[in-house]
């Protein structure tokens, strides 16, 4: 993380005459991680778009609370993932197998190759996961998160996350050998 | 991320699931064509709305006592709508209320004195014992200089004096025939 641009980007935000320009370097930076966080938890884009901006607008209410304890990289991840979790249980989306058919189902209409095949089976096997397995992987696979990121996100010991994330590729890793 | 904590990643991912580390990390999922060119605009839309109410701040904890502050000022405001009408009238009619007084005083005041006057000369009303009283006085008191007076300015005519002849009671004069002269009115 580029800590001495989030921090230019607060002082920014904190001036009133330019409040606008911090805004706009905080949307750009930020917009293309946090989507595809908020995606891997939603699924479907056009809930990951409300929850997106959804997320950026509680960002800047609560941007003068912010106390800097912790990085505005795990802040911004960690309002973004309460966002997605309140969002999927609003919607009472906890049928995994169901979105891991649709995941499938679009992928397989776009493309049918190979390794598209291999990538979708891999969705199906993340999608299939326990909701806090799934978190805990979609941020270490894809986000490459460290282990004391995620801590600060979930609120959740390093052990725990471990754990979970071990459990997880276990699972992935056999039902990828069973599929292939 | 740190070039570290991606080998840290990769060794780790190695050594849990080896099919699952040879897979490239590529998503599946999809985005619509400029979503994040267009998603940016959006965002900084709304984020500059929120960002014009919050210039529109209120000092801390007014919104907890606005509420009771409103209730007594418009409690305030009520009594002053009350009296107001009134002060404003008397003030509109000082100078009215200030000739009424003073009207109202005077004629006090000239009532008290006539009335005081009034006690210290009263009526004169003449009855019929008066005039006799009168009469009696003018008769005894009358010389001839007043009747020559009396003639002179035609108040009374000659004949109408006669002589009367008066008794006395003075002992010192009794038996003495005075004779004076009498008007009959």
């Amino acid at each position: 993380m580029h800590i001495s641009d989030d921090s230019k980007i607060l002082v920014m935000i904190a001036s009133s005459d330019q409040r606008n320009q911090g805004y706009r370097l905080l949307v750009n930076k930020y917009k293309e991680k946090l989507y595809w966080h908020i995606r891997r938890i939603v699924h479907e884009h056009e809930d990951a778009d409300d929850v997106l901006q959804n997320t950026f607008i509680k960002v800047v209410r609560n941007i003068d609370d912010f106390q800097q304890k912790s990085s505005l990289f795990t802040w911004l991840y960690r309002i973004a993932t309460n966002e997605s979790l309140n969002f999927i249980n609003s919607k009472k989306l906890r049928k995994t197998e169901e979105i891991g058919n649709v995941v499938l189902f679009k992928a397989a209409g776009e493309s049918l190759m190979e390794e598209n095949k291999i990538l979708n089976l891999l969705q199906i096997a993340i999608n299939n996961l326990p909701e806090k397995q799934r978190l805990v992987f979609n941020m270490r696979y894809y986000d490459e998160m460290t282990y004391q990121d995620m801590a600060e996100i979930t609120d959740t010991s390093v052990g725990a996350l471990k754990a979970s994330y071990h459990h997880a590729v276990k699972k992935i890793e056999e039902r990828l050998k069973a599929q292939i | 991320m740190s070039n570290k904590n991606t080998e840290n990643i990769i060794k780790e991912l190695n050594d849990l699931a080896p099919s699952l580390a040879k897979l490239p990390k590529i998503s599946t999922l999809s985005v619509p064509e400029n979503y994040f060119e267009n998603v940016e605009e959006q965002i900084l839309s709304q984020l500059n709305l929120i960002s014009y109410e919050g210039t529109k701040q209120v000092p801390s904890g007014y919104l907890e006592h606005v509420e009771s502050d409103l209730a007594t000022w418009l409690t305030l405001n009520d009594r002053k709508k009350v009296k107001e009408p009134i002060l404003v009238s008397f003030l509109k009619y000082k100078k009215w209320l200030y000739s009424a007084a003073a009207i109202f005083t005077f004629a006090t005041c000239a009532l008290i004195v006539f009335n005081v006057q009034k006690e210290n000369y009263p009526a004169l009303e003449i009855t019929q014992n008066d005039q006799d009283q009168y009469l009696h006085y003018v008769q005894e008191n009358i010389d001839d200089f007043d009747i020559n007076v009396l003639i002179e300015n035609g108040l009374v005519e000659e004949s109408d004096i006669s002589l009367v002849t008066f008794e006395t009671e003075s002992p010192e004069y009794e038996s003495v025939l005075f004779m004076e002269s009498e008007i009959n009115f």
